[in-house]
């Protein structure tokens, strides 16, 4: 890996999907920030941290993650979306985001990731 | 010829010709005639008189036709007669019964002159009886098919109009005008779309309107729509609208048709709902399966031992998801819980793992959470802790606890009586989940502590995570 590090937020409600999400992105270069589990703890972190990507899981225990998609909008993160949930369950406003299905593909996840850095 | 009475005289070879013919013709009319005295007694009578009710000439000539009437027409049929009689009245027609020699009733359209003498005199009346029974026959059947379809019309679960081409209501049966709280009058003659059913929006009777429009020229058209029942609640109704054509072909009416399907909806909604509720967790599972084989990847150093944790750890979660299967998918009795994880692992007897609390129900959620957890302690219990020896014993109690710093439940793990404890020099993933799992999600907390007569955990959860 000759890239500088890049970090990037964890949302996941999930204990054991967001240990794994962390693992697996810490082995392919990234460095991780969270995981998260809620929208709150989300947003917080994106205000103390140097966020460059984030990785969404759409639907959290209280609510669904869209807020925090838009904060990221505003703050030019690109970020995609995690869910068991297709596009079609993406507020209107957030149509154009990638959504991965559940359960993910690492190497997938790790081309979009750099696709979006690139894009 | 049949027992005839007629004046001696008559009968007599001094009869004309002219009277034959007309006595003939007076036989063998198609209808039946009579001469019937100022008193009413039959007088002369033709064939068909006799069949029309059942006597022989001479019986009836001994009978008025009082006695043949029934009660209810005889005071009508009396006061025409002594019209006619005092000349008031040239004639009359009355539709009345008779009855027939057997009993029965027969209807005859009767129609009564007088014949009076050159001076005036009355000689006696002429009564001609139409026998039409069939056809009241006919109109009864037929009244009681209307009603019968009326009744029909008024019983069945469907909303049922008939409307003109132009869309007025002309019919409305009477569960349409119930379910609204309508009169009839409020309706009849009103077009269908400008009616309170139809009143919740513009669209709604912007819709009914073209697919009346539509029918009048021959379409038939079934759709779903709102309707506005009782006190403004809404309703879902299939709608139907079928044309009916003459002979020519041309459309005179139309039926309007409707059907209450909002539970059914309803129905339809709640299981979209439920299927993608479903699908999501499916695909949380798999994700959640994904993982837990990583971890397990990752901590174990060979296939033999990741076969083993592994499955383990797949039947727990299997075991978490048949438990909210068996609930309601909301919630999980936390001794239920305890007893499908932890029972697995702990000898026949049966009393080496003990329960103490209070009945206490988990969210889902959390239920499959702190499952994973409870199989993690089970499996270390097993293999090195309570569970490995005969001497072991665990005890896992929970209590509600409500002070200043919130309401939550405590759960204690507690091992006694196993193998000396050496706390691990590395946290493996087992201790990770255990530790960490309830607290990220949850905002529950846990602490292990490694005693070396036992191990014992503590859980705080959140009390939003019991129910």
């Amino acid at each position: 890996m000759t890239q500088p590090p890049l970090p990037v937020l964890i949302v996941e409600d999930e204990y054991l999907i967001a240990l794994d999400l962390e693992q697996e992105l810490a082995d392919r270069g990234f460095v991780t920030v969270g995981p998260a589990a809620s929208l709150q703890e989300a947003l917080d972190l994106l205000d103390s941290h140097e966020i460059r990507l984030a990785v969404l899981d759409m639907h959290l225990q209280a609510s669904d993650s869209f807020p925090l998609a838009r904060r990221l909008s505003e703050c030019g993160v690109p970020f995609l979306f995690l869910s068991g949930n297709d596009a079609s369950a993406l507020a209107p406003d957030l149509k154009s985001a990638r959504v991965l299905p559940k359960p993910v593909d690492y190497d997938v996840l790790e081309a979009e990731l750099r696709d979006l850095l690139a894009g | 010829m049949a027992a005839l009475a007629l004046p001696d005289n008559c009968v007599s070879t001094s009869c004309s010709d002219g009277l034959r013919a007309l006595e003939q013709t007076f036989q063998a009319a198609p209808i039946g005639i009579a001469h019937v005295g100022a008193d009413g007694t039959w007088l002369r009578v033709n064939q068909q008189v006799c069949d029309m009710l059942g006597y022989g000439a001479e019986e009836l000539m001994a009978l008025t036709f009082q006695d043949l009437t029934h009660p209810d027409d005889l005071n009508i049929d009396v006061g025409l007669a002594n019209q006619v009689l005092l000349g008031d009245l040239e004639r009359y027609r009355l539709e009345k019964r008779y009855f027939h020699k057997d009993g029965h009733i027969v209807w005859a359209n009767l129609t009564v002159a007088a014949v009076r003498d050159a001076r005036g005199r009355f000689a006696h009346f002429i009564s001609v009886l139409e026998d039409i029974s069939e056809v009241r026959q006919a109109h009864i059947a037929l009244a009681e098919t209307e009603e019968r379809l009326r009744r029909v019309l008024n019983s069945v679960v469907a909303y049922i109009a008939v409307l003109s081409t132009d869309g007025a209501i002309l019919l409305v049966n009477d569960p349409a005008l119930t379910v609204a709280g309508l009169s009839r009058e409020e309706v009849l003659g009103e077009p269908l779309w400008e009616t309170y059913w139809f009143g919740q929006s513009e669209e709604n009777k912007a819709l009914v309107k073209d697919a009346v429009t539509r029918a009048s020229l021959g379409k038939r058209s079934r759709f779903d729509v709102n309707v506005k029942v009782k006190d403004g609640a809404a309703r879902v109704i299939d709608f139907k609208l079928v044309p009916n054509h003459d002979e020519a072909g041309n459309v005179y009416e139309i039926i309007a048709s409707g059907v209450d399907v909002t539970e059914r909806k309803r129905g339809e909604e709640h299981r979209e709902l439920l299927l993608r509720e479903l699908s999501h967790r499916v695909k949380n599972t798999l994700a959640t399966v994904q993982a837990m084989a990583n971890h397990t990847m990752r901590n174990t150093g060979d296939f033999a031992r990741f076969q083993a944790a592994y499955k383990g750890r797949l039947s727990a979660i299997a075991r978490c998801h048949d438990l909210l299967v068996a609930t309601d998918h909301v919630s999980v009795d936390i001794s239920d819980l305890v007893a499908t994880q932890v029972r697995p692992y702990a000898r026949g007897d049966g009393k080496t793992v003990v329960l103490q609390g209070e009945p206490l129900v988990l969210s889902g959620e959390t239920a499959h959470a702190f499952g994973l957890v409870l199989h993690e302690l089970a499996t270390n219990a097993a293999k090195y802790g309570a569970l490995s020896n005969q001497t072991g014993q665990v005890q896992i109690g929970w209590v509600r606890v409500c002070d200043e710093t919130g309401d939550r439940v405590e759960i204690t793990w507690t091992e006694t009586g196993g193998p000396p404890v050496t706390p691990p020099t590395q946290s493996g993933f087992g201790s990770l989940l255990i530790q960490k799992s309830l607290s990220h999600a949850m905002g529950g907390s846990a602490s292990v502590s490694y005693a070396e007569t036992g191990l014992s955990a503590s859980f705080r959860l959140p009390l939003h995570a019991a129910l």
